[in-house]
């Protein structure tokens, strides 16, 4: 008997489950139930939490919930994976950084790339170059000159492979110089060990590392944009002058760090087209400027052709940058896909982009 | 840096004196209760559901309400441990040993009360020290480098052999299996694929909380499985015992895991999951009942308890000073403190003096919410334990399931909490410790990573990194540790 009552129990819930999940063929108009973003890293960095106040500011305009959760590992391509064999309805989203999904095809992780998705992306950050706080060199032509003198000088990077470590090795590169790197977990972390003495200088996104140099404990000497950026201490502020203005070659590794989220490309126009006027209510939303603020990030609101350009830039950028360093799959090559070099980069620089699906208007 | 100590009246009226600040410290008390005790949510988890409301919080509120589920589930994830041998969080799981062992001798509301009064008195310990300690906090974590960290993995691997009961051999065999389960993924160095067999998932390695809930959890549902019922001693249902007694003869032995878990709490990565077993070691250690270990010692349960709640407070400091975060759960706590406006980093206490004695004194009220919501809620919890085996332990595989798939959200998650399921059965059916192998794959990557990272820093420079002065001490402390050892195994062998 006592079988038959708890047979009848789990039937019952089973049942009652089947009913839980949205209904097919429901007329009322996207977004019919909660939306959810699989960020593609860890809980607490920049990606995570961006999206997370992205999520808050959008589920208030779309009128939905919108719930973040974690599926890190494989360089974002398990989250990537995971939301592009949900249904391309809208309701799943990639939160990620501009960049994670240009290197999947060269590693081998998953047959997609940026003209797979739609991106849009809310913040932004220059790339800096920065010393320790009590280190002997106090501007970038120092620093430059020690390093053709010494090529021994160490430099910490985010992660051998990371966008960081590909740009700032490229930088290296580029102004001819050499330098042994050391890889950490982050920029972050990278800049502690430049406090701490352990590597000479790094170089990473300013969003990073602003409150380092606003201590004190650390110096920067260079940033990758048009314009200097100008550092409170407590013992006076500085200008960390722009390196694009006598290096230009570096123009390059400008605009290249961006995070916000993706959704498949073919998701339907009309889900598209709702998405987009949430995301531009919320990037222009005072909330969405104090966040930025709070985290050194500059609000922006990159979307349309302009996204796409600045994905297959870093597409560019990132899979040769693999590829230089030994970290492509076995026997593949950028130019299998057709990619170009960043000094040969025009765009559309392939047959994928020009085949993209345009976006909606 | 010595300023901030003044602060503390001021931090006192601010913090203390609203009562919304109490009754969100009480409400993150409960959520932490909660999700400390589910296996696999534990208090990244908790942090993260309280992300989408901290934001419309002042930020006093705010910060008790963090601090409330921070301490509750890292405090309470040694109430699951020890009733049904799942840790509820990582840095549970040597609770297990003991916990788990007492509560099958009938004693599991004395097992809940030690680990509760261990969890509180860790806690409270820790928050006082830690603003004393504070303005060097920072020094120390700079000083710690990855030839440190590497010869601290090494005192990991060395502890093994006595974390393992009779065949110290047995312990090590399983702590180098768990290194090389760690050694699964892309490397931290090179980003070299190792043991991925093709499979994405893998491409970060194995998730230790799953590992854990497949040794330990699923581990012993299938153990317990296959052996004749009712070996589990009755009892009655009730609120936790705390006897205080065995509390006070225990000063010195919860002194030293609070010292010991805060210092390893600095270090970043493994500090929080590996105190425990530290802790745990140095009790057995100085113990005059080392044969109790394992087999429901309270000393154990009360090491082990009182390090992993010192370690998640020390923890939360060099991470606060320096914003980089050693584990997801201060990394959650630094990204809620960024939502309520708070910049963690070097200028944190400059722009926010008094928050440090404000974090404080809401750790000491924290803890001691703690200690009054989970002595009240534990029945229920213990009442579990009264539930027939053969239906309680299909109950724990689901916990662990729901855990395993809530830690990674993938699918994936459920075949790899079978393997180490499989695993954790076979090593306890064949006498191998689970411990050793669970510290290996805690430390083991960070052994690895740390040591290249090391040798590449001072590549032509051998002799500057090993006379480092912090890695002096270690590496001396390390060498003492291995004579001592050589030494007892002679003994044993004469005798």
């Amino acid at each position: 008997m006592k079988k038959h009552i708890t047979l009848l129990l789990v039937l019952s819930i089973a049942l009652s489950l089947t009913g839980c999940g949205p209904k097919e063929g429901d007329a009322k108009a996207w977004p019919a139930h909660d939306i959810t973003v699989d960020v593609a890293y860890a809980a607490g960095g920049t990606a995570d939490t961006a999206n997370r106040q992205l999520a808050i500011l959008m589920g208030k305009s779309l009128g939905a919930n919108i719930s973040v959760v974690n599926v890190t590992g494989g360089s974002g391509s398990i989250a990537g994976q995971q939301m592009y064999a949900a249904a391309h309805d809208g309701y799943t989203w990639l939160g990620d950084v501009a960049h994670t999904v240009s290197g999947w095809r060269c590693l081998n992780y998953a047959d997609l790339s940026w003209e797979d998705f739609y991106g849009f992306y809310a913040a932004t950050s220059p790339y800096v170059l920065f010393v320790s706080g009590n280190s002997p060199y106090e501007t970038y032509e120092q620093l430059f000159q020690a390093m053709a003198n010494d090529p021994a000088i160490k430099w910490g990077n985010a992660g051998l492979g990371s966008i960081n470590q590909l740009t700032g090795q490229l930088m290296v590169d580029t102004l001819g110089l050499s330098g042994s790197s050391v890889p950490y977990d982050g920029g972050r972390t990278a800049a502690v060990k430049v406090v701490a003495g352990e590597v000479t200088w790094s170089w990473c996104g300013a969003s990073d590392i602003l409150d380092l140099a606003q201590s004190g404990s650390i110096r920067i000497l260079g940033v990758c944009d048009d314009q200097a950026l100008t550092v409170d201490t407590p013992s006076g502020s500085y200008e960390a002058p722009s390196l694009l203005t006598e290096y230009p070659e570096l123009s390059a590794l400008q605009d290249l760090l961006y995070w916000g989220f993706r959704i498949p490309r073919d998701t339907p126009a009309q889900v598209v087209s709702a998405i987009q006027t949430a995301f531009q209510a919320a990037v222009e939303s005072q909330e969405w400027q104090d966040f930025c603020a709070s985290k050194s990030l500059s609000s922006t609101c990159v979307m349309g052709k302009d996204s796409d350009e600045m994905c297959a830039r870093l597409e560019s950028i990132y899979t040769w940058g693999l590829y230089d360093l030994n970290m492509t799959a076995d026997g593949v090559s950028p130019a299998d896909f057709q990619i170009p070099r960043i000094e040969d980069f025009t765009f559309p620089a392939n047959e994928r982009a020009e085949n993209a699906a345009p976006w909606p208007q | 840096m010595f300023s901030e100590w003044l602060y503390l009246p001021q931090a006192a009226a601010q913090y203390l004196g609203d009562p919304m600040v109490w009754a969100f410290l009480l409400l993150g008390t409960l959520c932490g209760f909660f999700v400390g005790v589910m296996p696999g949510l534990g208090p990244t988890m908790g942090m993260a559901l309280c992300l989408g409301i901290i934001f419309r919080l002042e930020a006093a509120q705010g910060m008790a309400l963090l601090i409330g589920i921070f301490v509750a589930a890292v405090g309470s994830g040694g109430i699951t441990a020890s009733l049904l041998n799942i840790p509820g969080t990582a840095a549970a799981a040597a609770t297990c040993s003991d916990g788990y062992a007492l509560s099958r001798q009938g004693r599991s509301r004395e097992a809940v009360g030690f680990s509760l009064s261990a969890s509180v008195l860790g806690t409270l310990s820790a928050a006082v020290l830690i603003f004393f300690i504070q303005p060097f906090v920072t020094t120390i974590a700079l000083k710690f480098g990855d030839w440190e960290t590497f010869l601290f993995c090494l005192f990991g691997l060395l502890v093994c052999g006595s974390l393992s009961g009779e065949s110290k051999l047995r312990g090590w065999i399983a702590a180098l299996g768990g290194c090389l389960v760690a050694m699964c993924g892309a490397d931290g160095v090179q980003s070299v694929l190792r043991f991925t067999f093709g499979r994405p998932e893998l491409l970060s390695g194995v998730d230790s909380v799953v590992a854990m809930l497949g040794l330990f959890g699923v581990g012993e549902v299938l153990y317990t499985l296959t052996r004749p019922q009712h070996e589990r001693m009755p009892e009655k249902t009730g609120f936790p015992i705390i006897k205080l007694p065995i509390l006070l003869k225990n000063g010195f032995n919860l002194l030293r895991s609070v010292l010991a878990g805060m210092w390893i709490g600095f270090i970043p990565g493994i500090g929080e999951s590996a105190a425990c077993w530290f802790s745990y070691d140095m009790a057995k250690r100085s113990s005059k009942n080392k044969e109790k270990f394992g087999k429901g010692s309270e000393e154990g349960i009360i090491a082990a308890e009182a390090a992993n709640n010192a370690s998640s407070v020390g923890a939360l400091i060099p991470a606060l000073a320096l914003g980089i975060p050693g584990s997801s759960t201060v990394a959650m706590f630094i990204s809620a403190m960024y939502v309520l406006n708070f910049r963690p980093g070097p200028t944190l206490l400059i722009e926010n003096p008094g928050l440090l004695c404000g974090l404080c004194l809401l750790l000491v009220v924290a803890a001691l919410a703690l200690g009054l919501v989970a002595f009240l809620c534990s029945p229920f919890a213990i009442k579990l334990l009264s539930i027939p085996e053969n239906l309680l332990m299909p109950f724990i595989l689901v916990l662990c399931a729901v855990g395993a798939y809530g830690t990674t959200n993938t699918p994936f998650a459920l075949i790899q909490l079978a393997v180490f399921g499989i695993l954790g059965y076979l090593m306890k059916r064949f006498h191998y410790p689970i411990a050793p192998f669970v510290l290996g794959l805690l430390i083991g990557k960070t052994a690895d990573t740390a040591l290249r990272r090391a040798l590449m820093q001072y590549s032509g420079d051998l002799l500057g990194m090993v006379t480092r002065p912090f890695g002096l001490v270690i590496l001396g402390t390390l060498l003492l540790l291995c004579v001592v050892e050589l030494r007892h195994g002679s003994v044993r062998k004469q005798d």
